[in-house]
């Protein structure tokens, strides 16, 4: 299926720009304790005892259990544009997820975005995983270390072929692909940074599928 | 097939558990035996190995503490201690608490605690610091600290209970000869020679 892209016109924010201060969130709690980490196996079966109820916002990271942060009005805003954008290209076959998890060998994050083959119904009796993912996006603000380095090495490890970061505090989109080499030690082999003028590929499946201008997904 | 792993320590925002929770994950079967876990401040974390002489000073601790005790009081070494007002249930080394009348189907309390003693080598950081601010949290009226390292005895006393800085007020260090003073409840037992814990 061809698409054609439809250049998004750039708009001027002149009158809604106010000092946009993130909301002030308390520091992380910090651990110095070698904590234990959980398969996803025992993952899943608190969660089916309740442990972990629907109010338990976490995700399992390398074994560990991670509350996601409460997200900041610019944090949000950049999901509402990236998802605006991400919706007008991809194309028929695939599914847009938002705040849904993927299960891959240790760990079952919860990407802002992933972009997955099939319909909903594939994924009736599991989550997406290795294989299903063409790619996957996070909106990053104070999260930017982890999202550029955990959370980008459990990404390649999980062969994920495409995975973005819209850096809101260095106004730029990181794309991370290639993923490969030793079994054990998988990088994204290719980074590509992308400033605001600039437009980013969007690749689905080995086929680039559309643009999507870097301003358009940032805040004003 | 395993990931790689930037840290052995976790991310930020690893998830607390309350001790409520951390016993369902233990009656689930999500916790079993197998696993050396403490629950330290609301994190799950597993226990270090020891060395031959860490577990060699807690048997010559035992050895000598055991023959002042007075009736209705026991020695439990590594076995768990639930100190509920910092959502905590380590396994102290060593602690002199009552025997278990009236506390079938718990685990000892900081009330039932008279003495909690941690052996501590290479641990000594995490013991000093954050075991110390638990056993003072819940008010555990002596904590000793038998550092293998420097050959000393660390006692502190006088803890500040539930606070947002948990500490002994007081410390005292003995060394080689210097006779440590056993007291339970403010009724001095006797006492140990410093040197006689320490490895030969």
């Amino acid at each position: 299926m061809v698409m054609t892209i439809k250049p998004q016109p750039v708009k001027s924010h002149a009158r809604i720009t106010r000092a946009t201060k993130p909301a002030v969130r308390p520091a992380p709690e910090v651990c110095a304790y070698p904590v234990r980490r959980f398969t996803v196996d025992e993952y899943h079966r608190m969660i089916d005892a309740g442990i972990l109820g629907e109010d338990d916002r976490v995700e399992l990271i390398n074994g560990w259990i991670i509350a996601t942060m409460p997200k900041n009005p610019p944090h949000e805003v950049t999901m509402r544009r990236t998802e605006l954008q991400l919706r007008e290209v991809i194309p028929e076959g695939w599914w847009l997820d938002i705040r849904k998890q993927i299960t891959t060998s240790v760990s079952e994050p919860e990407p802002d975005f992933t972009v997955v083959v099939g319909n909903p119904d594939r994924y009736a009796n599991r989550h997406p995983g290795y294989g299903d993912i063409a790619l996957v996006v996070e909106v990053a603000d104070t999260s930017v270390i982890f999202d550029q380095t955990t959370r980008r090495d459990l990404y390649a490890q999980t062969r994920l072929p495409i995975y973005w970061i819209v850096n809101i505090a260095d106004r730029q989109v990181e794309v991370y692909a290639d993923p490969g080499g030793p079994a054990r030690k998988r990088l994204y082999r290719s980074t590509t940074i992308f400033v605001p003028g600039q437009q980013v590929p969007v690749v689905i499946d080995g086929r680039t599928v559309g643009q999507v201008p870097v301003s358009s997904l940032l805040p004003a | 097939m395993s990931v790689v792993v930037s840290s052995s320590l976790p991310p930020p925002d690893t998830r607390r558990w309350t001790l409520d929770e951390y016993h369902r994950l233990i009656r689930g079967g999500n916790l079993t035996e197998d696993d050396s876990v403490e629950l330290l401040e609301g994190w799950i974390v597993s226990k270090m190995s020891r060395n031959a002489d860490h577990d060699l000073a807690i048997e010559d601790l035992e050895d000598a503490l055991r023959p002042m005790l007075p009736a209705g009081f026991r020695i439990r070494v590594q076995c768990a201690l639930t100190v509920a007002s910092s959502e905590s249930e380590p396994a102290p080394d060593l602690i002199v608490c009552t025997s278990q009348d009236g506390r079938r189907g718990r685990h000892p309390e900081p009330g039932d605690t008279s003495l909690v003693v941690e052996v501590a080598d290479s641990s000594l950081r995490g013991d000093r610091g954050r075991k110390l601010r638990i056993y003072a949290n819940g008010g555990i009226p002596v904590h000793w600290i038998v550092n293998l390292n420097d050959r000393q005895v660390e006692v502190y006393t006088d803890p500040t209970g539930p606070s947002p800085r948990p500490k002994y007020r007081s410390k005292q260090i003995y060394r080689n000869g210097s006779k440590i003073p056993v007291s339970l409840n403010d009724d001095e037992l006797g006492t140990i020679v410093a040197k006689s814990i320490f490895p030969k």
